[in-house]
């Protein structure tokens, strides 16, 4: 699916659980997700951490309505449980249905986000690896002026910052030289383009979500 | 008309500081291939990048006019100026927006909004020309800094600029590579007629392509064109400076190691080192040779534990993998190739002050100090920037801050890149007296090997995955 399509659905679809309270609704689209991931062959590990990471919140909450609530609702509390999976699961189906590069490049040319936001983003996901090799290098280099810096430590940040603004700067130089201009018409190499099926099957999902919230409040 | 126009420019950084260029007329011809030489830090690259447009678009203040083709360079838009004017920078990790070769040159070509449809034909020429098809996708983070500025000669063919700058391309590339671009560039200028500039403090190999020669005059802040009398002299002058290799010792038997490889292999995807055993001896000076890309900063981010290996690694009979990096640091230290990664706070004497509070003795005393910036030509620069200090300069303060720290070992990975020769020499004696006088380690990997051998006891060359000792430098 386009990832445009895609990052929009998912995000109402979000926005729409917010709302309601059908525990079917929930869990139903914590099952499709599910599905969509297996589908993309995801590792196992990721479903493990989608898992563990919202068990806390989860749990909490589940707690704070069913005991702590003024109507003490089981049916709310549940709720609220599932919720905070759906949502880590919708993140999910997002991730594993595409990539960084094609949502960045999908954003430029069917949302027609700004280019240099675009890419300025691109920049800043190239930069993660780099950013970790040069922490390390910061720290090995501190220790050789007989320095211990430690993660929290302010010169290591500041040390990183000025890495990053020197990049930043380098990689502006190197965009212009390359002939990029702010917002300026491109061509694409790579057209992407939105299926007529994407529009039928967000419409087909929504009405079914609809219908589902709508059956769940009789 | 000239292809390239100077008009009475001044450019300054800072408008408190002195400016780098100063009432600068010049004109360039098109169709020639130029080189701009002068010592380190007097303004060459500043002086290319107010061509490409650069400055003062991103740092610092202008007056005067620079046009290309009758055009003033700030008034175009990038894309426009980007087929004009191309350029390749010093540093070549630091070009490319994107990940890999390929997805560069698409990013460039469709910046310059070239039809879909003709973008693979010209990025496969572009990557042909330049001979990189063979590592097109791989990651630019992969790619050796030879590889690197063949990938910028590729993006610079895409774009088809009529202008074609380099800043001290060849300062982190082996001969090979060196001889490669040069080739092609040479091409460029004869059958395409571009116009090149080249700003370079070595000479070698350019007198039989060249048809300028342009001089930077630091005091002056002005650059002036050689006639061809001035011109003779200066590459006859370098010719006598040039390396001729000298017959050096080979390390006798007996000498205690500092370090000891025994079976040692290390590589990021293949291996660049492969089983190689020696020993490299105590308080030495060894200068640690080999082409680009052959795995010499591998084997120094090995010594120093910013890199896992197989095999064995010893430093006085301790593995090097089971060391405390904290403690193994007081000892073994390294001058990274990047100047700016040494460095931890903002002005040269914040970072002097840095090195003398942690020194492990009391061997550099601030009069010493005082002397040693003042011969390395960086007195009376106190309060300025680190950051904003030459490549060169960056070097010669990097050098002087681990030896200020007094560490036993030191391992310098180039610092002589970006050094004129007289500050070379000057730096060369620093390393050679803490070898002879304060009985430190010295492993220095240089490219850059004029008179290297009268200060160095031993050579050690890397090539074909091998380590050995060699009798000439």
């Amino acid at each position: 699916m386009n990832p445009t399509i895609l990052l929009i659905l998912v995000l109402f679809v979000g926005v729409e659980i917010s709302f309601t309270s059908v525990i079917w609704a929930n869990v139903i689209i914590i099952a499709i997700s599910v599905l969509i991931m297996l589908w993309h062959r995801a590792p196992i590990l990721s479903y493990v951490r989608l898992l563990l990471v919202p068990l806390i919140p989860a749990v909490g909450i589940w707690f704070s309505i069913r005991y702590f609530s003024t109507a003490q609702s089981v049916h709310f509390a549940w709720v609220m449980a599932t919720r905070i999976y759906a949502y880590a699961f919708l993140g999910g189906l997002f991730t594993f249905s595409t990539t960084t590069e094609k949502t960045l490049a999908s954003l430029e040319q069917n949302a027609h986000i700004p280019s240099t936001f675009v890419y300025g983003m691109l920049g800043a996901f190239n930069f993660v690896p780099k950013i970790r090799s040069e922490v390390k290098i910061i720290r090995a280099s501190a220790q050789m002026r007989g320095i211990n810096l430690h993660f929290w430590s302010p010169q290591l940040l500041f040390k990183a910052i000025v890495a990053a603004l020197n990049w930043s700067e380098n990689l502006a130089e190197a965009m212009t030289s390359h002939g990029f201009t702010e917002n300026a018409p491109r061509t694409h190499r790579t057209v992407i383009r939105i299926p007529w099926w994407n529009y039928l099957l967000s419409v087909v999902s929504l009405v079914g979500l609809q219908l589902l919230l709508l059956s769940g409040l009789q | 008309m000239s292809k390239i126009n100077l008009n009475d420019v001044t450019f300054h950084y800072e408008p408190t500081l002195p400016p780098v260029i100063e009432h600068q007329n010049l004109a360039f011809d098109g169709g020639t291939f130029n080189l701009l030489t002068g010592p380190s830090g007097t303004g060459k690259s500043t002086l290319l990048k107010l061509i490409a447009g650069l400055y003062p678009a991103f740092m610092g203040e202008a007056t005067g006019t620079i046009t290309v083709n009758d055009q003033p360079v700030v008034d175009l838009p990038a894309s426009k100026r980007a087929q004009l004017v191309a350029m390749m920078f010093q540093n070549p990790s630091q070009q490319f927006a994107m990940e890999t070769p390929r997805n560069e040159l698409i990013f460039t070509l469709e910046n310059l909004q070239v039809p879909a449809d003709k973008m693979d034909a010209q990025v496969n020429d572009a990557l042909d020309f330049a001979g990189v098809t063979d590592f097109a996708d791989r990651k630019f983070t992969s790619l050796s800094g030879g590889e690197q500025q063949k990938v910028s000669l590729a993006v610079i063919v895409a774009l088809n600029a009529e202008v074609i700058l380099l800043d001290e391309p060849f300062a982190n590339i082996d001969p090979d590579a060196r001889l490669f671009l040069l080739t092609q560039l040479t091409t460029l200028v004869k059958k395409y007629h571009k116009t090149i500039i080249v700003a370079d403090h070595d000479l070698s190999d350019y007198e039989p392509l060249i048809d300028q020669l342009y001089i930077f005059d630091g005091e002056r802040h002005q650059v002036h064109q050689a006639d061809s009398g001035e011109a003779q002299t200066r590459f006859a002058a370098f010719e006598q400076r040039q390396h001729q290799p000298a017959p050096i010792a080979l390390p006798a038997a007996e000498l205690s190691p500092e370090f000891t490889l025994d079976g040692f292999t290390v590589g990021h995807q293949a291996p660049l080192i492969n089983d190689a055993s020696l020993n490299i001896p105590q308080g030495k000076f060894v200068v640690l040779t080999g082409a680009n890309g052959t795995g010499k900063s591998t084997l120094f981010d090995a010594l120093v534990k910013l890199q896992t290996y197989t095999g064995s690694l010893q430093w006085q009979g301790q593995e090097i993998s089971k060391l405390r990096a904290r403690k193994y640091a007081q000892y073994v230290a390294l001058v990274f190739q990047q100047a700016a990664s040494q460095f931890l706070t903002i002005t040269v004497a914040e970072e002097i002050a840095l090195s003398l509070k942690y020194q492990q003795t009391t061997a550099w005393t601030q009069s010493r100090i005082d002397a040693t910036l003042a011969s390395l030509d960086l007195a009376g620069r106190d309060d300025q920037v680190v950051y904003s200090l030459s490549e060169g300069q960056k070097k010669k303060l990097q050098v002087l801050l681990m030896l200020i720290m007094d560490v036993p070992t030191l391992l310098l990975d180039e610092p002589l890149t970006g050094l004129d020769l007289v500050s070379a020499h000057t730096v060369l004696k620093l390393l050679r007296h803490a070898v002879l006088e304060e009985h430190h380690t010295v492993l220095m990997i240089t490219h850059q090997l004029t008179d290297v051998s009268q200060y160095a006891d031993y050579h050690l060359h890397l090539s074909h995955h091998q380590l050995s000792y060699e009798a000439s430098l």
